[in-house]
């Protein structure tokens, strides 16, 4: 019963629209393509300012990591290697305690020192003025 | 018409890829395009998924296999895109199927670039009843007149499943006109 509607069907397209379908398919293609190209090049410069920003602030913190690494690399050092270093050198105990008292007045410039510290570490400071 | 494989080539080819788009798109839009419009009836609506559909085959070319026929994977990706959007259209609408119904049969009589006498009508009236996987199959059998094995490509049901359903397809919209041409 249905066959001879089978080739005549109801519905219609508007003229020329199998003409045009494909260029505007096209032109979507097209577009997309662009919009996923700029999206893929925002990532990577989202991407490279990440990675800048991040060496950036691991240059930041690299000082105090390797302050951090000396102490510790000092403390691991047992005392008598390090008297016998400062024995066999050239650098005399004047110059090790002046260098550590140049450290103190650096790291603590407010605040006073106590005269016996002071003497104890440099003698003959006493009688400086501070 | 050129052949699928020579298609394939010049896809696959960066230099040939739009051009052999062009070609697979002249190709096969009136068969996708028809088999849409049946399903959804309104010409706008027919126009957005022929599109999508030949979008996502340009965006996905590189994924298709060679084991299966061009045709029945974009027959399948434009199936996809048909019922996707009908579920759309029942979701957004809170719609039960029966609404969904009326809205196609609302569009059937007055939507654009549409005509024909009743006795026609009253077929996609039958079909609009039907639920939509059985009206696919139907469409697919009398209109587009593929073989079982391709609607079961495109559909991945068995061949049993899908003569099953046109059997019982066919019989509902035989009843469905006979009672509306006896009235």
């Amino acid at each position: 019963m249905f066959e001879e509607q089978h080739d005549n069907d109801i519905f219609k397209v508007p003229d020329g629209y199998f003409e045009n379908l494909p260029g505007v398919i096209n032109e979507r293609v097209v577009a997309a393509t662009a919009v996923r190209r700029r999206f893929i090049k925002s990532v990577y410069a989202y991407a490279a300012a990440a990675v800048l920003i991040l060496l950036v602030l691991v240059r930041l913190n690299r000082p105090a990591m390797t302050a951090q690494d000396a102490e510790t690399i000092l403390a691991s050092i047992e005392t008598e290697e390090l008297i016998n270093y400062l024995e066999e050198s050239d650098i005399s105990v004047e110059d090790v305690l002046s260098e550590a008292a140049d450290e103190i007045f650096n790291a603590e410039a407010d605040e006073q020192i106590p005269a016996d510290v002071m003497e104890e570490l440099i003698p003959g400071s006493e009688t400086d003025t501070l | 018409m050129i052949n699928d494989a020579s298609l394939l080539d010049k896809l696959r080819d960066p230099s040939t890829r739009h051009y052999g788009f062009n070609l697979l798109v002249r190709k096969y839009q009136q068969k996708i395009y028809w088999h849409l419009r049946k399903m959804v009836i309104d010409h706008d609506d027919a126009d957005d998924l022929t599109q999508e559909t030949f979008i996502k085959v340009f965006r996905h070319i590189d994924t298709f296999r060679e084991g299966s026929q061009l045709f029945t994977w974009i027959y399948r990706i434009a199936t996809n895109e048909c019922l996707s959007f009908l579920q759309k259209k029942k979701r957004r609408f809170f719609l039960p199927l029966g609404d969904l119904t009326n809205e196609l049969l609302y569009k059937l009589d007055h939507s654009p670039y549409i005509s024909g006498d009743e006795i026609q009508k009253s077929l996609y009236r039958a079909l609009l009843e039907l639920p939509e996987k059985q009206r696919l199959v139907f469409n697919m059998k009398y209109f587009d007149n593929m073989s079982y094995e391709d609607i079961a490509a495109i559909t991945g049901t068995s061949v049993g499943a899908l003569k099953a359903s046109y059997h019982h397809a066919v019989k509902k919209v035989g009843q469905f006109v006979s009672e509306k041409l006896n009235h």
